[in-house]
């Protein structure tokens, strides 16, 4: 693959994700997250929220397992002490009214519906979807459906095959140190190793690493309209402690604006691979001790150089010549040189 | 009298091993710990040390020297002991619900009192295992109505409401009311006994609420909204669970995420899980994602040891996030808000190490490799 094909997929997937982030052009409808006990997906939720308070859009946060109100959730509705219809009727009744304004309806899981409702998760989900309201849902994927709903519609598909079906933009998360220790492995062709519960042992729960301070690694599976998916991995860095930039603002180190954004995954400094990189044409600079490349300066400079050959061709057929320009730190001697 | 005691008391609280002292803290606000043990590892001593420490003053010896003076006029409240004997009254017949109450305000910030609801051990296991681990005594406390700097309830759903006749015949939404009342009012019985303008921070803490489902009483999902009612009552700080997670209440869980192991896990289970399995391990995997805190112990992978009694490991569960992402500007809401990483210091490390439980119930906890002594 060229360098100028890779830089051309670097910009339009950061360009991709940051505009699902923010949820401008109704870019998602239906976004799903996939997360586990190694990584929760709550950062990327934060993430999300965040985004949709600084563009003043109305974010309705439904909760099944939350109990203190996120602070930047415009409406927190408890759905955990409410039966189906009465939380129904109050995210109807937060969604309505606010004609023309974005709203961002957020689950913070959806495993209880899908335990309960998993007959009517399609038809009940979709039916908060409008133009101007995008869904965010979170799904833990270690977490078993009761045996009993799933004998009951043993022919129905599974209530996470129907929401992996539904999602416009799928994102799956992944803790970085888990990633980083897979991607080591793959490079040693050692067996990949496994984490948490996939270790199997008595008494796990939890790998080490997991929900790491760093950040997080994104898996995205985006659908276009058009039905072609995008698939991409990022990192999303943690955002600063709360500490150090609200009460504090010490010396400017975090500033509110200026912290560090979702970039591509092959491009975090620790899971970058010198291989990869030499293919993709020099862009180890950083790696040897000389320089091979050459700046916009040089570049230029060697365009402007006008080499005899071409001058000769043009004159034609006037014999031998030596042609210089003289500069001005040559000694010119009567004797050697004629010109 | 009373400092006497209270001074033999202080001498004879153990000191929570080095490398655990970071972890028995009082938790943020509205926080969840979970600690998970096995069958062959009793995670009881970690929480012993957790409720020791939340009742001791965490606030060093002057706090301590403040606690004498509140308990000197202790002994002149009999509003804080007759709180206590009620809630052992309203905590049941029979003679599990033993209710105590310090009664007494230190009017320092940082007073807790702990409600232990117990569903598999009896009032007596709690007892010596407080006592040889966390330096409470319970029985002494009872009998004089008085603790050490916290108060502590204990609500014994093993002796007096699982192995009651009438029980089995009571439909199970009935019986998980009742045990919702009942530790509601032991809640509720912890505040009413402050007389500062001081609210008292409750702690709660569970033992082995997953025997409801082993029981059949209720589902995962019922249980898990079952504790989320009674963590979200008012005076209710923060909530310690205590849960099991042996293999096969979990191994239905592993098989559920889907990575690139599947085949392996695959071939493992040929038979789908049972309705118990998948239960508890959705409960335990559930409480694991809002948890802060994870402490588990398990035993030595390589066999019994005579100087190891197991490896404990303390991770980050899903709940050490905030979720107001620190975005900063929430700088009025988010004053009096603690979170665990916005604690001081670096916030929750994970951590595994070896430890030894000794029969006198001193506890080390040293690295690998590392002697334990």
């Amino acid at each position: 693959m060229s360098r100028v094909t890779l830089q051309h997929r670097r910009t339009h997937n950061l360009l991709l994700v940051n505009k699902l982030l923010s949820q401008r052009d109704a870019a998602s409808p239906f976004t799903l997250v996939l997360d586990s006990l190694e990584q929760s997906a709550r950062p990327l939720i934060s993430e999300y929220v965040r985004r949709a308070k600084a563009a003043s859009v109305h974010v309705v946060f439904v909760s099944f397992e939350t109990l203190r109100k996120p602070r930047d959730a415009d409406t927190f509705i408890s759905a955990c002490k409410l039966n189906l219809q009465a939380w129904q009727k109050e995210v109807i009744e937060a969604l309505k009214g606010r004609q023309g304004q974005r709203s961002l309806l957020v689950f913070d899981t959806l495993n209880p519906l899908c335990a309960t409702e998993s007959a009517n998760l399609a038809a009940l989900l979709s039916a908060f979807i409008n133009p101007t309201t995008s869904l965010l849902a979170v799904y833990h994927q270690d977490i078993p459906l009761p045996i009993s709903a799933s004998v009951q519609d043993a022919y129905a598909p599974a209530p996470l095959t129907l929401l992996k079906y539904l999602a416009t933009t799928l994102f799956t998360v992944h803790s970085l140190h888990h990633v980083l220790a897979r991607k080591a492995a793959r490079e040693r062709s050692h067996v990949e190793p496994s984490f948490g519960l996939e270790e199997r042992k008595e008494g796990l729960i939890q790998g080490l690493g997991a929900n790491g301070k760093a950040g997080m690694v994104l898996e995205m599976e985006h659908r276009r309209k058009s039905g072609r998916g995008v698939k991409e991995w990022y990192f999303l860095p943690s955002p600063p402690r709360r500490g150090h930039t609200g009460t504090t603002a010490t010396g400017g180190t975090t500033p509110k604006g200026g912290r560090e954004d979702v970039m591509l995954l092959e491009d975090h400094p620790l899971h970058r691979s010198p291989e990869r990189e030499a293919a993709a044409g020099g862009e180890g600079d950083d790696e040897g001790t000389f320089e091979l490349g050459l700046t916009e300066k040089q570049k230029r400079d060697r365009e402007g150089v006008v080499l005899p050959y071409f001058d000769a061709q043009k004159g034609g057929g006037e014999g031998g010549r030596i042609l210089y320009d003289m500069g001005s730190e040559d000694d010119f001697d009567e004797e050697e040189d004629e010109i | 009298m009373f400092s006497h005691a209270r001074t033999r008391t202080r001498h004879r609280f153990p000191t929570p091993p080095l490398l655990l002292e970071p972890f028995l803290r009082l938790p943020p606000e509205s926080s969840l710990v979970l600690l998970t043990g096995t069958l062959g590892c009793c995670v009881g001593w970690v929480a012993g040390r957790f409720v020791g420490r939340l009742l001791s003053s965490p606030y060093g010896d002057g706090v301590v020297d403040g606690g004498g003076d509140g308990g000197g006029s202790g002994g002149l409240m009999p509003e804080g002991l007759g709180g206590g004997w009620e809630g052992r009254k309203g905590g049941g017949e029979g003679r599990g619900g033993g209710g105590m109450s310090e009664g007494v305000s230190e009017g320092v910030s940082g007073e807790v009192a702990v409600v232990l609801v117990s569903w598999l051990h009896d009032l007596a296991f709690w007892k010596t295992e407080l006592r040889r681990t966390g330096g409470v005594d319970i029985a002494r406390t009872t009998r004089e109505g008085k603790g050490d700097g916290g108060s502590l309830e204990l609500v014994d759903c093993f002796t007096t409401t699982l192995s009651t006749p009438s029980i089995p015949q009571k439909e199970g939404e009935e019986l998980m009311t009742e045990l919702e009342d009942r530790i509601t009012a032991a809640i509720v019985s912890q505040t009413q006994q402050t007389t500062a303008a001081q609210k008292r921070k409750v702690v709660l803490v569970l033992d082995s609420p997953d025997v409801l489902l082993a029981l059949n009483l209720c589902s995962a999902l019922e249980l898990h909204n079952f504790l989320l009612r009674l963590r979200s009552l008012g005076p209710v700080h923060a909530s310690i669970v205590i849960c099991s997670a042996d293999l096969p209440l979990l191994s239905s869980a592993a098989g559920t995420n889907h990575t690139n192991h599947t085949d392996s896990s695959g071939s493992e289970r040929t038979t789908p899980p049972t309705p118990l399995e998948a239960a508890t391990a959705a409960f335990v995997v559930q409480l694991a994602h809002l948890a802060g805190l994870v402490v588990g112990v398990r035993e030595l992978e390589t066999g019994a040891a005579g100087d190891v009694s197991g490896v404990l490991r303390v991770t980050r569960g899903g709940g050490v996030y905030d979720w107001g992402g620190g975005g900063g500007e929430g700088g009025g809401s988010g004053d009096g808000e603690k979170d665990w990483d916005d604690e001081a210091g670096e916030g929750v490390e994970e951590m595994e190490a070896l430890y030894l439980v000794q029969r006198d119930g001193s506890a080390r906890v040293f690295e690998r490799g590392s002697s334990g002594i």
